[in-house]
């Protein structure tokens, strides 16, 4: 019916829906009482922006982000939550005075910033048509079946290698900070 | 064939790669518009909604009536006759469990969370059904959609039903029920990797996401990919156990210890809501494997079948409708056999202790997979042809997938046997001198231990 998504009048529709859950469950994650319940709501957000990522076509990318964020990162979220109790209401007393002011003043301002800035600008901050690679290897394609995955694997390996492994190298140090952390612990403990 | 090092000698694929196998055109979308449904209301709305409900008729009596099968299994093992008295041969126990469940008073525990206790079960199941959309049940119109991501998309919305889990075992306000969470929690993030891991073995040589295409591409090759990754597919059965809580890797639950781990609390229809997802996950993990590794729907021969009953003319609806229904009998066959395995295995192996559990995700299957990541990548690119980037010229990359003869199987098989027994050999090694095996002597160790530990006492006493 439509060579894509991205032109059907069902698309503005969807992006509005699925934003709109997102800021809902977004301001549910700040103002829940208990953190569990602020753990389920930005479980709830992330599913929001995958749909947000697969309206837009890029569906590897909201695979990724329900697998890594809501199977692995909430999971264990959810456990440290456990481990300190997560069923106590949290303080009501503001560790520094007017510290929420000033938090609310930096976000507003950032966030509205960019947004009336990003509004403002010529350029579009992302494409929405399908790069030249995917164009071009249309016949290959199924209808309806996208190569949202190709393209960003060939990216991923080729015109973005560099920051790709710098990003691994990084998680590296994590990781090897970790274990340096987890050692010394269980040193103490046998003392 | 120039490349950087040509090698004319070397047995290149046998024949031209053959047109890509039929797929009937015809499907029961026509039949809605004969009836006056505009195009794409019937096939995007009307269609799928029969199939989501076939689909989810199907799977829940199979999740019933596994629990029948579970219990008859067990009762063979152990050498007894399992439920008898319902029905003929306890054939409609499953109907009874489940009026008798429905009866059941729906509890909630003092102090516990009410919202989340609620929510929790209906997550698990939630998870659980949503994966049947994807799941490539036949060819032609055996199949709901089937998107690019399909495999990721399993990996993914299975990660959210450990929510489920890990939540009712907080929520439930119990310290049984948040012990097993705790350890469902880290058991299961522990063996998603190594199950992601041994699925991207089989990926390299599927050269797709989608789950229908996957099939295919065996269907294409004459091949299924278990036969050059045994190794990924035994690290996924093992990963694929862990993940839906099974025996030995049902510590979550473990009713020795934790009595009924994290659904402790729940009773009546709830309780049953996680029974479901667990079986709905037995399911849904065999037909991942049967899909991946197995062939899915394809079976060589399924062709000739199909053209005793409907003739060669792939377009009329006899055929369609011939080819997707064996094609369907050919996938159920398949998890069914899986589905055995599963029980079986839980009903001969004992549970793992919890440190061992964790031992084996990571110092064994997670190694493992990768390795044979690392050495299926090689072997692969060696094995390509020299003006696609390889060596040998044993694997053809076409379009519709992976063309290699009779040498280029050979070289697969030969390679990934070898990948096997090294990795096999070396883990052995490896773990032998890190972690002992032999009982006996860890409780002579630890009786040594204790002894050392008295005299000491004894000896401060004394002063």
């Amino acid at each position: 019916m439509y060579p894509d998504l991205q032109s059907s009048p069902w698309f503005l529709g969807a992006v509005i829906a699925f934003g709109l859950w997102a800021v809902a469950t977004g301001s549910v994650v700040i103002t829940a009482q208990r953190p569990v319940h602020a753990a389920l709501a930005l479980v709830s957000a992330l599913m929001a922006v995958a749909g947000l990522f697969a309206v837009l076509g890029a569906e590897f990318l909201a695979g990724a982000q329900v697998l890594v964020y809501v199977g692995g990162v909430m999971v264990l979220f959810v456990f440290v939550i456990m481990v300190v109790g997560g069923g106590r209401k949290t303080a009501e007393v503001e560790p520094v005075s007017g510290v929420r002011f000033l938090a609310a003043t930096v976000v507003v301002l950032v966030i509205g910033g960019s947004i009336v800035l990003g509004a403002r600008s010529a350029q579009p901050a992302f494409e929405l048509r399908p790069g030249p690679r995917a164009a071009a290897s249309k016949d290959a394609v199924r209808a309806g079946v996208s190569r949202n995955t190709e393209d960003v694997g060939t990216d991923l390996y080729t015109r973005a290698a560099l920051p790709f492994e710098v990003a691994s190298l990084l998680l590296l140090v994590a990781i090897v900070g970790a274990v340096v952390l987890a050692k010394g612990r269980r040193v103490e403990q046998d003392d | 064939m120039s490349g950087p090092i040509a090698l004319h000698w070397a047995p290149q694929a046998a024949s031209p790669p053959p047109p890509p196998p039929v797929v009937p055109s015809w499907s029961p979308v026509e039949l809605i518009e004969s009836i006056g449904v505009p195009h794409g209301f019937a096939e995007y709305v009307v269609w799928p909604a029969v199939q989501l409900a076939l689909i989810l008729f199907v799977v829940l009596t199979a999740v019933a009536y596994l629990t029948y099968l579970e219990r008859k299994v067990a009762a063979f093992i152990q050498a007894r006759l399992g439920p008898m008295r319902v029905g003929p041969v306890g054939l409609l126990q499953p109907l009874a469990d489940g009026l008798k469940l429905l009866s059941k008073e729906d509890l909630v525990p003092a102090g516990a969370d009410r919202f989340v206790y609620l929510a929790a079960p209906v997550l698990a199941v939630t998870a659980a059904l949503g994966l049947l959309v994807l799941v490539p049940f036949g060819a032609a119109w055996g199949t709901v959609t089937d998107i690019n991501i399909g495999l990721l998309f399993l990996l993914a919305v299975a990660s959210i039903g450990v929510l489920g889990i890990v939540l009712a075992g907080w929520a439930s306000n119990s310290k049984y029920a948040l012990l097993g969470a705790m350890r469902s929690s880290a058991q299961l993030v522990s063996y998603e990797v190594a199950l992601g891991l041994a699925l991207v073995g089989p990926l390299l040589f599927a050269r797709t996401l989608s789950m229908q295409e996957i099939v295919e591409s065996q269907r294409f090759t004459g091949l299924w990919w278990v036969a050059v990754q045994p190794l990924a597919f035994v690290v996924y059965f093992i990963g694929s156990l862990a993940e839906t809580n099974r025996a030995p890797f049902d510590l979550p639950e473990s009713e020795s210890e934790l009595v009924a781990g994290f659904h402790v609390e729940y009773s009546g229809f709830r309780w049953s809501l996680f029974f479901m997802a667990e079986y709905a996950n037995i399911i849904i993990t065999s037909a991942i494997a049967a899909t991946v590794f197995l062939g899915g729907w394809s079976m060589p021969g399924l062709e000739t079948a199909v053209s005793w009953i409907a003739g060669t003319d792939a377009t009329t609806p006899l055929y369609s409708t011939a080819f997707t229904l064996l094609s369907i009998g050919v996938f159920a066959g398949k998890v069914l056999v899986l589905v055995y395995v599963v029980m079986w295995v839980r009903w001969t192996l004992p549970r793992y202790r919890y440190d061992q559990l964790m031992d084996l995700g990571w110092r064994w299957l997670i190694p493992v997979s990768l390795a044979n990541i690392l050495i299926s990548a090689f072997a692969f690119l060696v094995a390509m042809r020299p003006d696609q980037g390889g060596l040998l010229g044993l694997v053809e990359v076409t379009k519709n997938g992976l063309w290699m003869g009779w040498a280029g199987t050979a070289y697969f098989l030969l390679v990934n046997l070898a990948t096997f027994a090294m990795a096999a050999w070396l883990l052995a090694k490896l773990n032998k001198t890190a972690w002992s095996t032999d009982l006996h002597a860890l409780r002579r160790v630890e009786a040594l231990r204790r002894a050392g530990r008295l005299a000491t006492a004894e000896e401060a006493r004394a002063e």
